[in-house]
């Protein structure tokens, strides 16, 4: 196939099959967990990161790793120690982030927006094979925590209360989730893109749930779902000239209207 | 959700630093001798600061200017007898810019503003609020302006998908709702003008931008006109010989291809006879297709262009992907938006080295 005849193209569709995996196995635990919009907080977490490394002249990219980890303990904190619903937590972090991000920045006076966005923001036409090991590595060490806590993770999602009474630490295994979450996020930004990776991780699985009852079958239909928008919507831009990221994610969204369409369908059926 | 637009500076703190950052080089700060018509000048000085040394005529007029080649003209056209202040801090890319309420009092006092409209939103709705009457569009003196797309085949459609392509780059901006507001900034600032707003990149608009300055200066402070205009011929023969230079220096090129990661060239190309390609548009920061990157590397294969230019000022990564796909290397060609921090340079200097590197990367001779 032509497409495949430039080297950026093969390195795209890498990263588009390595999101599609990765993004909706973390994001059935954030949407089960209400925390839907997590990925788009701990990316503007990760620009206090940035503030934070331009300010003291660290290295950025780690920086933003810490701080967007950092974040997402905070997060859980708030959520089990204040009584506070999870988007009220996502909220006060992402407002936080923001502030934190821009006020830092002019802080560190001189280096100004330009340089944030070359420290965050990728496009999958833009992948980098450096890009591609970040990526790796990420997957990797997610589906490794998965295999490891996957179950305790799948048990607090379901029901934190039941999994507590059955002896599960649910403030720690809260904490690994959403840092799981927020390295995910701060790693695809870089390479994919932010609005790629955080819908990715939400909507493929808001779509599969509109079709499946049980935590698997979701996490299976939305992991097909995510790999298939995120390859043919890479391709379909290709031929149609549009960038990848919002193609993917309008892809992304017409399996959310056509599973919600036939789900309601199947009820009203069933009801009938 | 309320996202942020993009981050700024607080000038007066930035330009502070930078102005101490320019006196510790110990005179860096001073332009060459070849361009310096008068005593060196801080790139901007902040509004506290105190001027370089009252005109003979008394207060010095304020002019603010919108971003850096403006400043420059401004300068070199005022000399002592105006104090001139760049809205867009050093480092920053001025399609970002975003006006602090110190920037909009300067806005609100300034005896005359400089600027593109188009360019900078933010800075045209400030000054259709705060100084219509006190604004000079510097677009309206130039001849033969361009059509924003001139160069870019799929013109129009390409940009309307590549605003929504923002949104991948998304929250580059700080965040999807934002495109409301924000988008005009980045993509559409071509084509809403339906006009090319990077004039200052042919010099012998900068010679004209400086008589359009010299004259509405001359309005504001009559008994300085004649220097002014001295002021103005000076900088017309600088831009004049810098002219010359680029035309001597691009007659013959093994390559007449420019392929540069933003389409700013194009007044460059045309007084040059150069081809602009741009891989992503009008906008440094659109989210470029994959359909246009692979057709940038077509043809670089198919042309054998040996260079792929990227800013100072942007992200080279869309440069490097062409130049890694094709084997080509990357050189700076400086759109001179801004400079960036610390640099030392001026327009003049700049321009020659983006010579320079066209020489090199086009095989001039």
């Amino acid at each position: 196939m032509e497409l495949l005849d430039y080297d950026f193209m093969r390195r795209a569709l890498i990263a588009a099959v390595i999101v599609g995996v990765i993004a909706p196995l973390v994001g059935v635990f954030l949407v089960q967990r209400r925390l839907a919009l997590l990925g788009d907080g701990m990316g503007h977490v990760a620009l206090t990161g940035v503030g934070l490394a331009l300010l003291t002249g660290l290295a950025p990219i780690p920086m933003a790793l810490v701080v967007a980890a950092l974040g997402a303990i905070v997060l859980e904190l708030i959520r089990h120690r204040s009584r506070t619903a999870g988007d009220i937590a996502l909220a006060l972090i992402f407002y936080g982030g923001i502030a934190g991000g821009v006020l830092l920045t002019s802080l560190a006076t001189g280096t100004a927006s330009t340089a944030l966005n070359q420290y965050l923001f990728g496009s999958l036409s833009t992948v980098s094979v450096n890009d591609l090991y970040a990526l790796a590595v990420a997957a990797v060490g997610i589906v490794g925590i998965l295999v490891i806590f996957g179950k305790q993770l799948f048990a607090l999602s379901l029901d934190s209360d039941l999994a507590q009474s059955q002896g599960l630490r649910v403030v720690r295994l809260g904490m690994l989730l959403t840092v799981l979450a927020a390295i995910a996020v701060v790693v695809g930004m870089r390479t994919v893109g932010l609005l790629l990776v955080s819908a990715i991780m939400i909507v493929p699985i808001a779509a599969a749930q509109q079709v499946t009852r049980s935590f698997s079958s979701t996490t299976v239909i939305g992991l097909l779902i995510g790999v298939v928008s995120t390859t043919l919507g890479l391709i379909a831009a290709f031929f149609l000239d549009v960038p990848p990221g919002p193609t993917i994610v309008f892809l992304a969204l017409g399996a959310f209207i056509v599973l919600a369409t036939a789900g309601w369908l199947a009820r009203g059926r069933h009801a009938g | 959700m309320m996202s942020t637009r993009r981050v700024h500076l607080m000038p007066a703190l930035a330009l502070g630093s930078v102005a101490a950052l320019l006196a510790a080089c110990g005179g860096g700060s001073s332009a060459p001798p070849t361009t310096s018509a008068e005593p060196a000048t801080p790139p901007a000085s902040s509004p506290a600061a105190p001027t370089s040394g009252p005109s003979p005529t008394g207060a010095p007029l304020k002019v603010v200017a919108a971003f850096y080649p403006l400043q420059f003209a401004a300068q070199q056209v005022g000399g002592a007898a105006v104090e001139v202040v760049n809205l867009t801090p050093p480092g920053a890319e001025p399609h970002d810019l975003e006006l602090t309420a110190q920037d909009v009092a300067l806005i609100g006092e300034a005896d005359l503003i400089v600027y593109i409209p188009g360019f900078q939103p933010a800075l045209d709705e400030a000054i259709a609020q705060e100084a219509a009457d006190r604004s000079l569009d510097v677009l309206t003196a130039i001849p033969d302006q361009l059509e924003g797309h001139d160069d870019h085949d799929h013109g129009d459609e390409d940009h309307g998908d590549e605003d929504h392509g923002d949104e991948d780059h998304g929250d580059e901006d700080h965040g999807d709702e934002d495109h409301g507001d924000e988008d005009h900034g980045d993509e559409d600032h071509g084509s809403e003008m339906g006009i090319d707003p990077h004039v200052w990149l042919n010099p012998l608009n900068m010679g004209i931008i400086g008589g359009e300055i010299a004259s509405r200066l001359a309005e504001l402070a009559p008994e300085g006109a004649d220097s002014f205009a001295t002021g103005a011929a000076t900088l017309e023969q600088q831009m004049q010989s810098l002219n010359d230079e680029w035309a001597a220096g691009t007659a013959q090129c093994t390559n007449r291809l420019l392929v540069v990661s933003h389409e700013a060239f194009g007044y460059l190309a045309a007084q040059y006879d150069l081809t602009q390609v741009g891989i992503s548009g009008l906008s440094p920061e659109a989210e470029p297709s994959p359909a246009k990157v692979a057709e940038v590397v077509d043809l670089v294969e198919a042309e054998g262009v040996s260079t792929i230019y990227f800013e100072t000022l942007v992200d080279p990564r869309i440069a490097e992907v062409v130049a890694s796909e094709t084997g080509a290397q990357t050189l700076v060609l400086d759109p001179l938006e801004g400079l960036v921090e610390g640099a030392t340079g001026d327009y003049v200097t700049i321009m020659q080295a983006n010579l320079a590197n066209v020489q090199a990367g086009n095989g001039c001779t």
